[in-house]
C-alpha cells in the first residue's frame, strides 16, 4: 500500500502543479455554466423586436398579440409550477387553478400570476415583440426593415423586425399574410403568425357555423390541462406527477453526463502521463522499486485523486454560488440536488464512476505504454473516440427514454453499463438486474486491467510499440480474410 | 566472501526466435567490484534486467540475495539502467526523495539523505531545479544518485560511465571506490576497458550472449601470451639471432621510435622479459630499446569478443 500511495501522490502532485490543471479546474466550469446559461441569458437579454401589420381590419393584429400573450403565459405557468413544487400539492394545486381561471377570464400572464399569489420570484417572460402603429405604406417598409430608417415606439427608435401585410379580398376575408423581414432564418414571430391566423380562419368557420365566438374562446381558454399522473407505492390512487418526480430523472441524466465528462477529462492524464514515463525511459527505475501492479494502482490512484479534486472544486463551487445567489436555494434546484444525493442513484452512480474510470483508464493506461510520443498516441487514438463517443450517444438516447428497451438491452454491454446503469436508476430496475450489472461491471474491469497490465508490461518491459500494434491489426486482418 | 549476492544460473532469453542469451552463468561474490564486459549487443542489459526481475527468463535460475527476485530483495539493490531517465518536470531533491521512499526510506531521512549527496557530489545549488532544466550530464548524475540514496548493499550500473565527461566519469569512479569502500558489492557494466581495469577485482566478460570469461584481472591477463618489443639497427636479422636461445621475434610492422628495426618477441611460458634481454645481449644484437609488451585488458577482450567488439572511444584510449 505504501508504494501504491507513493505512486499515487507523485502522479496526483505532477498533475496539480502544472498550470493545464488549473487552467481546467477554472475554465471547465466556466465553459460548462456559460454553455447552459449563455442561451437562456441571451435570449432573455435580447430587446424587444418592433414589428408591424399592414391590415384593413383589426383582427389580425389583435389575434397575433393574444398569441403572443399565450406563449409568455405558458411559460410564466411553468416557472409557477416548478416554484410550488416544494410546497404542499393542495396549495400548488390551487394556486394553478387560480391561475388558470384568471387566464380564461382573459388577464394577462401578469395578472395571472398575481391572481395565483405566485412568489415575486416567478414573474413572466419578457415580450420578445412589440407591435408599433404604421402609416406609411408598403412601399416604405424595405427601408424599415434595413434600418436606414428608425422607428419610434414604446421602447424608443429601433429599427423595424418585421411586417405583416395582410391581404383581404372584397368581403374583407384574409387571403394572404406577408412575413417581411431581413432575418430570413427566425421563425419565431412567423410561427406565431401562424398561429394567430389558425385561431382566425377557426373562428370564422365557427362564426359562419351560428357559434357564440365569445364561447369559444372561453372553451379554449378553460381547455382543462393533461395532468401527468404515476402510480402511487401502495393501493392508493395515482399522484400527480410533479418536478420532484421528473429530478431523479434530471439528476441522472445529469450524473451520467458528469460521469461521462470526467473520465473522459482525466484519464488522458493516465495516456499522457504514461507517454511521458515511455519517452523518458523511466520504466526500468520503477520497476526495480515497485511492483507493477502497484504501479498501475498507484497512477490510476492518483488520477482517481485529480478527478476528486475537480469534482469537489466543482461541487463546492457550485454549492457557493447558488447560496450566494439566494438567500435559500431555488426550490427547483433544491429538488434536484437531493434527486442526485439520492442514494438510490448515488450508489450507482459511484460504482458507475469507479468501474467506468478504471474501465477506461486501464485502456488509456496501456495505449500510453505503447506509444513514444503523442503523435503515435493520436494514431490509436482514432478507434478510440468511437470507444469515448459511444457512451455519450447512448446517455443522449436514454436521456429521452430512460425506460426503452434498446436502452436496457445496450446497458448489458460493458463499456456502457456505467453510464446506462445511472440512467436506468429512476426507473426502479429490479434488484437482480443492478447486482448484475455491479457483476458485469466489476468482472469486466478486472478483466479490462488484467488485459492493460500485460499490455503494459509489453510496452514497459519489452519496448512494444506501434510496430507490434500493426503488426497485431494486420495478424487481425490476415484472420479474418480466411 | 560470503554468499553470493546475485547469482546467475543457465540464463536462456530468446527475442523473437534470436537467442539474446545463451545459458549464462555467474555468481558476484559479496563485497567485490565485478566488471560485465562484453561489446554492444552482446547481452549485458538482458542479463541485468533478467537478475533484477524485469524480465523473466526463458530458463533459467536468478537467485537474488538467495531468493527469486522480488520486492524485498530489490530494496537491498541500487540500480541504474542503461535507458536513463527521470521525470523531467521533478526538481534534484525530489526525484532522489521519491526513489529513495520507494525504497522504504522515511520521508525525513530521504530529504536529509537526498540534499546531502547533492551538496557533496556538486549539485547544491541545484537542489531546487527541475530536471528538465539540467545537462544530460547532470541529470545523469542524479539518477545515480537516485539509485544510491538508499545506501543499497548492492549497486547494479549498466554502462554509468557513458555519457559522462572524463570529469565526471572522474568523479563517478570515486564514487563507486567509496560504495565499495562502505561494503557495497558492484556490478557494473561496460565496454570501455578503462574504466573496469582501474575499478574491478573480478570481471565477467559475454559476446553474443555467451559467457566467454569469468575470473579476476589478472587471470584476465594471463589468458594472452607475454611479449617483448626490441628495436634493432636495421637490417638486422632477430628472428636468425635468436633462433638458438628459445625466443621467438618477428618484425613488428609499427615503426619503431628509436629508429631502425623494431621487433616483437614473444616470451614462453615460465620466462620474463629480463631473461629475453639477457639472452639478447649475450646474443649479439645491437638493442637500440628494449620494452616490456605487457597485454592490456583490451588485447584480451579484443581476443576473446573479437576486433569488431571495440567501441571507436577505446580504440581511441588505447
Amino acid at each position: 500500500m505504501r508504494a501504491i500511495w507513493l505512486v499515487a501522490r507523485r502522479e496526483y502532485l505532477g498533475y496539480v502543479t502544472a498550470w493545464g490543471f488549473w487552467l481546467g479546474l477554472l475554465l471547465t466550469p466556466a465553459g460548462l455554466l456559460l454553455g447552459v446559461l449563455l442561451p437562456s441569458l441571451l435570449e432573455r437579454a435580447e430587446p424587444a423586436r418592433y414589428y408591424a401589420v399592414i391590415d384593413t381590419q383589426d383582427n389580425f393584429a389583435s389575434a397575433l398579440g393574444q398569441y403572443l400573450e399565450g406563449r409568455r403565459a405558458r411559460e410564466a405557468r411553468v416557472d409557477l409550477s416548478v416554484a410550488l413544487s416544494a410546497g404542499s400539492p393542495e396549495a400548488s394545486r390551487t394556486a394553478m387553478e387560480a391561475f388558470d381561471a384568471a387566464r380564461a377570464d382573459g388577464a394577462d400572464a401578469r395578472a395571472a400570476l398575481k391572481a395565483a399569489n405566485a412568489p415575486v420570484s416567478v414573474v413572466p417572460p419578457p415580450s420578445k415583440f412589440v407591435e408599433i402603429d404604421w402609416d406609411k405604406g408598403v412601399e416604405n417598409l424595405p427601408a424599415a426593415l434595413r434600418g436606414e430608417v428608425a422607428i419610434s415606439g414604446p421602447l424608443g427608435d429601433k429599427s423595424l423586425f418585421a411586417a405583416f401585410v395582410v391581404r383581404r379580398d372584397a368581403a374583407g376575408e384574409i387571403q394572404s399574410v406577408e412575413y417581411w423581414s431581413e432575418d430570413v432564418v427566425g421563425a419565431d414571430l412567423r410561427s406565431a403568425a401562424s398561429g394567430a391566423v389558425l385561431n382566425l380562419a377557426r373562428m370564422a368557420v365557427f362564426s359562419k357555423a351560428g357559434l357564440n365566438l365569445d364561447a369559444v374562446r372561453r372553451a379554449d381558454l378553460t381547455a382543462p390541462p393533461i395532468v401527468a399522473r404515476r402510480s402511487g407505492a401502495g393501493a392508493g390512487a395515482a399522484t400527480e406527477v410533479t418536478f420532484a418526480d421528473r429530478a431523479p430523472f434530471m439528476a441522472s441524466a445529469a450524473l451520467a453526463m458528469l460521469l461521462w465528462f470526467l473520465i473522459f477529462s482525466v484519464v488522458n492524464f493516465l495516456l499522457t502521463g504514461t507517454i511521458e514515463e515511455r519517452s523518458n525511459k523511466i520504466f526500468d527505475s520503477l520497476l526495480t522499486s515497485v511492483r507493477l501492479t502497484d504501479l498501475l494502482a498507484g497512477k490510476l490512484l492518483g488520477v482517481l485523486m485529480l478527478s476528486a479534486t475537480l469534482m469537489g472544486s466543482w461541487t463546492c463551487a457550485a454549492l457557493w454560488a447558488s447560496l450566494q445567489m439566494s438567500s435559500e436555494l431555488d426550490p427547483a434546484v433544491a429538488q434536484f440536488l437531493a434527486a442526485a444525493t439520492d442514494p438510490s442513484l448515488l450508489t450507482p452512480a459511484l460504482a458507475g464512476f469507479f468501474a467506468g474510470y478504471l474501465m477506461y483508464g486501464a485502456v488509456f493506461l496501456a495505449l500510453g505504454a505503447l506509444c513514444d510520443t503523442i503523435q503515435e498516441a493520436q494514431a490509436l487514438m482514432s478507434p478510440m473516440i468511437i470507444l469515448l463517443m459511444t457512451p455519450l450517444l447512448m446517455v443522449m438516447l436514454a436521456v429521452r427514454d430512460p425506460a426503452s428497451s434498446v436502452v436496457a438491452a445496450m446497458s448489458w454491454v460493458p463499456p456502457l453499463t456505467p453510464f446506462l446503469m445511472i440512467l436506468r436508476a429512476p426507473t426502479d430496475p429490479p434488484i437482480w438486474e443492478s447486482l448484475a450489472h455491479l457483476v458485469l461491471m466489476v468482472g469486466f474491469t478486472g478483466l479490462a486491467l488484467w488485459a492493460s497490465a500485460r499490455i503494459y508490461r509489453s510496452g514497459a518491459v519489452h519496448g512494444a510499440g506501434m510496430p507490434e500494434v500493426r503488426r497485431f491489426f494486420g495478424r487481425l486482418v490476415t484472420f479474418g480474410r480466411r | 566472501m560470503s554468499a553470493a549476492p546475485l547469482r546467475l544460473n543457465a540464463i536462456t532469453k530468446s527475442f523473437d526466435g534470436r537467442p539474446a542469451i545463451r545459458s549464462l552463468s555467474f555468481d558476484v561474490p559479496k563485497g567485490s567490484i565485478l566488471g560485465f564486459l562484453g561489446p554492444n549487443g552482446a547481452g549485458k542489459s538482458t542479463s541485468l534486467r533478467i537478475a533484477l526481475g524485469v524480465m523473466a527468463p526463458d530458463a533459467g535460475e536468478v537467485s537474488l540475495f538467495g531468493a527469486p527476485p522480488n520486492l524485498d530483495a530489490l530494496k537491498r539493490v541500487g540500480f541504474l539502467p542503461e535507458e536513463r531517465g527521470l521525470y523531467r518536470k521533478m526538481t534534484t531533491k525530489a526525484i532522489i526523495v521519491y526513489f529513495a521512499r520507494l525504497k522504504g526510506m522515511s520521508a525525513k531521512d530521504a530529504g536529509a539523505r537526498a540534499e546531502q549527496l547533492l551538496v557533496d557530489h556538486g549539485l547544491g545549488d541545484q537542489i531546487k531545479t527541475r530536471i528538465s532544466r539540467l545537462s544530460k550530464g547532470m541529470a545523469q548524475k542524479v539518477q545515480i544518485l537516485a539509485a544510491l540514496a538508499h545506501s543499497p548493499e548492492f549497486i547494479i550500473l549498466d554502462e554509468p560511465f557513458s555519457g559522462l565527461d572524463p570529469v565526471n566519469q572522474q568523479d563517478l569512479e570515486t564514487l563507486i571506490r567509496t560504495e565499495h569502500a562502505r561494503g557495497a558489492t558492484i556490478v557494473f557494466s561496460t565496454h570501455v576497458m578503462e574504466h573496469a581495469e582501474r575499478l574491478c577485482d573480478r570481471l565477467v566478460l559475454i559476446a553474443n550472449g555467451e559467457k566467454r570469461f569469468d575470473g579476476t584481472v589478472d587471470e584476465a591477463l594471463g589468458l594472452l601470451p607475454q611479449a617483448a618489443k626490441l628495436s634493432t639497427d636495421a637490417g638486422f636479422d632477430l628472428t636468425r639471432a635468436l633462433s638458438s636461445t628459445g625466443f621467438a621475434a618477428e618484425a613488428d610492422g609499427s615503426p619503431s621510435e628509436a629508429g631502425g628495426q623494431a621487433w616483437r618477441i614473444a616470451l614462453p611460458v615460465g620466462l620474463n622479459a629480463q631473461d629475453a634481454l639477457r639472452a639478447a645481449i649475450e646474443a649479439g644484437v645491437p638493442i637500440r630499446a628494449f620494452a616490456p609488451d605487457q597485454p592490456r585488458l583490451r588485447d584480451v577482450f579484443v581476443s576473446l569478443a573479437g576486433d569488431d567488439a571495440v567501441s571507436a572511444e577505446d580504440k581511441a584510449a588505447a
